[in-house]
């Protein structure tokens, strides 16, 4: 399985959507990765693709709705670091829709992705636990 | 600057922490003199601009980047795709943009830009005026190469 329990940041309505998260870019990437014939391939690809980009947007404005709530100070930086990944996966499936979903393009996408989640998760999320313990304001 | 002020704590730095926080896993220097492997490497060049210019240069050998992969996505991998490759970037990509930040805290204000990944077979650097780091973790070795140069 790719969610792995040391991914958790000790909020449980935020550990439970990155587990959501992390399992639908698993479904995708195992779309991506089994052998066999890309054409063929396709339609699981991006079936598990809208999938997953339909969940970043939803956990990414439940996050910040969270971290309103809960008055933390990086909220406005968090955004934007939200918003430019957001804008960077509406734009990467737009541009495969554009053009065929060229395996090459979607192999790239889906290796930065998956780095990006990750450190996101362990380094940037995980500053807003820091602060939640800190303040006591779970 | 001179090659004694190159600024690779930063860097090294940064890679440690990246590689604890992401892959749960320490990082050790190698002594300088001994010799990276050779095997096919993924090349990352990250430019730098600001008040310190130039590149930082990484070379994933081949087997490290799998290694990589697999401990990252749980999946199996034995070939050096776009996949493969791409994640590594990233990886580069967050290592360089923390060090950035943290030389930029210190007073020493720079940006990255994209990085640019290739597949090469030297591991050594390309230039005679970087810090070469060799080091080692779990996933095996790899080679960070500085070359910065102060425009302040
Ligand atoms: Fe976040």
């Amino acid at each position: 399985m790719m969610w792995k329990e040391k991914y958790k940041i000790g909020i449980p309505q935020i550990d439970k959507q990155h587990k959501e998260l992390f399992d639908r870019v698993e479904q995708f990437l195992t779309a991506l990765r089994k052998e066999g014939d890309w054409q063929e391939k396709l339609p699981e690809i991006k079936k598990t693709l809208l999938f997953m980009q339909n969940y970043v947007v939803v956990h990414f404005d439940a996050e910040e709705v969270y971290q309103k709530k809960i008055g933390y100070p990086d909220l406005q930086q968090h955004h934007l670091i939200h918003k430019e990944f957001t804008d960077y996966v509406m734009q990467c499936a737009h541009d495969f829709e554009k053009e065929g979903y060229p395996e090459q393009s979607v192999q790239k996408f889906a290796g930065k992705l998956l780095a990006w989640l990750i450190n996101h998760v362990v380094a940037t999320d995980l500053k807003m636990s820091d602060y939640v313990k800190k303040e006591g304001a779970l | 600057m001179e090659k004694q002020q190159l600024p690779e704590k930063p860097f090294l730095d940064a890679t440690k922490s990246v590689f604890k926080s992401m892959l749960d896993m320490d990082i050790d220097s190698l002594p300088g003199d001994e010799n990276p492997k050779q095997e096919e490497n993924v090349r990352i060049e990250i430019a730098m601009v600001g008040d310190l210019s130039g590149s930082v240069v990484y070379n994933f050998p081949k087997s490290t980047t799998l290694n990589i992969v697999k401990t990252l996505s749980g999946m199996e991998a034995d070939r050096l795709d776009d996949f493969a490759t791409s994640m590594l970037g990233e990886m580069a990509n967050i290592i360089s943009g923390n060090a950035a930040t943290s030389l930029s805290g210190a007073n020493c204000k720079c940006d990255i830009r994209p990085p640019q990944i290739t597949i090469s077979h030297m591991a050594q650097s390309d230039s005679h005026n970087s810090v070469d780091m060799l080091l080692h973790s779990q996933v095996g070795e790899l080679c960070e190469h500085i070359c910065l140069s102060s425009n302040v």
